[in-house]
């Protein structure tokens, strides 16, 4: 019976996950390590914060006018698909770094509220920032073209961190985050189900 | 996990990802019930034009829409600018190895009879320094040069972000790879 059903779980996920989500399990789940950052409130947010809950995680800026609200609405959209199959308390948590606190800093509280989204908005200290960034394998780079451009772009690293209740980071996905496709992959992951793709 | 638990699990998992494989693939945005407007010029078309609000405090912004080439001829988008905004150039998203980066797109060519989506996470207008603040349901001008020398302006509206479709059963605009 388990054979059956192990077969048919192996010859639908191939048929759940056609389009394929790109997914990296890491094989050692790797703690965060201490940071020091503010929520959009204000409220402290370090590594303790991400215990508790899943959290899914991504790197951005508040300027950025297309992939950011993209990215957003994508993963809320994932949430929307994950609710139908985890009770509320168990759905991950978004959480948004903002990598360049020199103009995000001032407008994330606006930020988070703007988009009718349930997220938390992080940033502060560069030298925190970057500790986070490093510990999940990220990466930013600030396209400032002179001292006094304000309309610059930040290149950076595209993948969503998945972290579990343990603050320990488990997988990487990266775009595009088709809401279903990628519900199933948290789905399945967040239940230490194997996934197979 | 106690072992005989385990076939439950699948079950629901199975259960799960059967419902899940007759679910929509595509993201649903809600759509105000707005009209958003067409403009055309010597057999250009842009439909859909539409801006999500940005942010407070927040003065770049990006606009999508539909362009159809229906002129006859090859043509080529060599400008686009508003009265709005500071500066306004044509960029596209890309994720190059892992990482996303926009590079600007000096000259847009859309064959005759094609049409071009600028939509989030690819092509798209991006707008900056905006002279004033934009909430959903303004409207403002956006100005496409082609080489050709036809200037389309574009009627654009500020809509919700996340709310993007144009009209609920087109989503030739919604380019989820």
């Amino acid at each position: 019976m388990r054979m059956f059903l192990g077969t048919l779980l192996i010859c639908l996920s191939f048929g759940a996950s056609a389009q394929g989500v790109k997914g990296v399990m890491l094989d050692e789940p790797v703690k965060v390590a201490a940071f020091s950052l503010k929520a959009q409130d204000e409220a402290p947010f370090t590594q303790e914060q991400l215990k508790g809950h899943w959290t899914l995680l991504f790197l951005g800026f508040t300027h950025c006018p297309d992939i950011c609200p993209f990215t957003l609405a994508n993963l809320e959209a994932v949430r929307t698909e994950l609710s139908q199959l985890v009770t509320p308390e168990n759905l991950p948590e978004v959480v948004f770094l903002a990598v360049d606190p020199e103009r995000d800093q001032d407008v994330l509280s606006d930020y988070v509220k703007h988009f009718g989204i349930s997220f938390t908005g992080i940033t502060g200290e560069r030298a925190e920032i970057d500790k986070l960034v490093e510990n999940i394998d990220g990466f930013y780079r600030l396209e400032k073209s002179a001292p006094g451009d304000d309309a610059y772009d930040v290149t950076h690293s595209a993948a969503v961190t998945v972290i579990n209740p343990d603050g320990e980071i488990t997988a990487k996905i990266s775009p595009p985050f088709d809401p279903v496709n990628t519900a199933t992959y948290l789905f399945r992951h967040m239940r230490g189900l194997e996934i197979l793709n | 996990m106690s072992a005989w638990n385990l076939p439950r699990i699948r079950v629901s998992a199975i259960a799960a990802a059967l419902f899940l494989c007759g679910a929509s693939p595509m993201p649903s945005f809600a759509d105000e019930g707005h009209v958003h407007v067409t403009a055309e010029a010597d057999g250009i078309i842009v439909l859909n034009a539409v801006s999500p609000a940005a942010a407070p405090g927040v003065r770049t912004a990006a606009a999508y829409f539909t362009l159809e080439n229906g002129s006859g001829a090859d043509a080529e988008l060599v400008a686009v600018e508003s009265p709005a905004f500071a500066m306004v150039h044509i960029h596209k998203t890309s994720t190059v190895e892992g990482m996303m980066t926009m590079e600007p797109v000096a000259q847009l060519t859309i064959p005759q009879g094609e049409s071009i989506a600028f939509a989030p996470g690819s092509l798209h207008v991006m707008l900056m320094g905006a002279k004033e603040t934009f909430r959903p349901g303004d409207r403002f001008m956006l100005t496409l040069q082609f080489g050709s020398g036809t200037a389309l302006e574009v009627p654009v509206d500020v809509v919700k972000p996340g709310d993007m479709s144009g009209s609920s059963h087109d989503h030739s605009s919604m380019k989820m790879n």
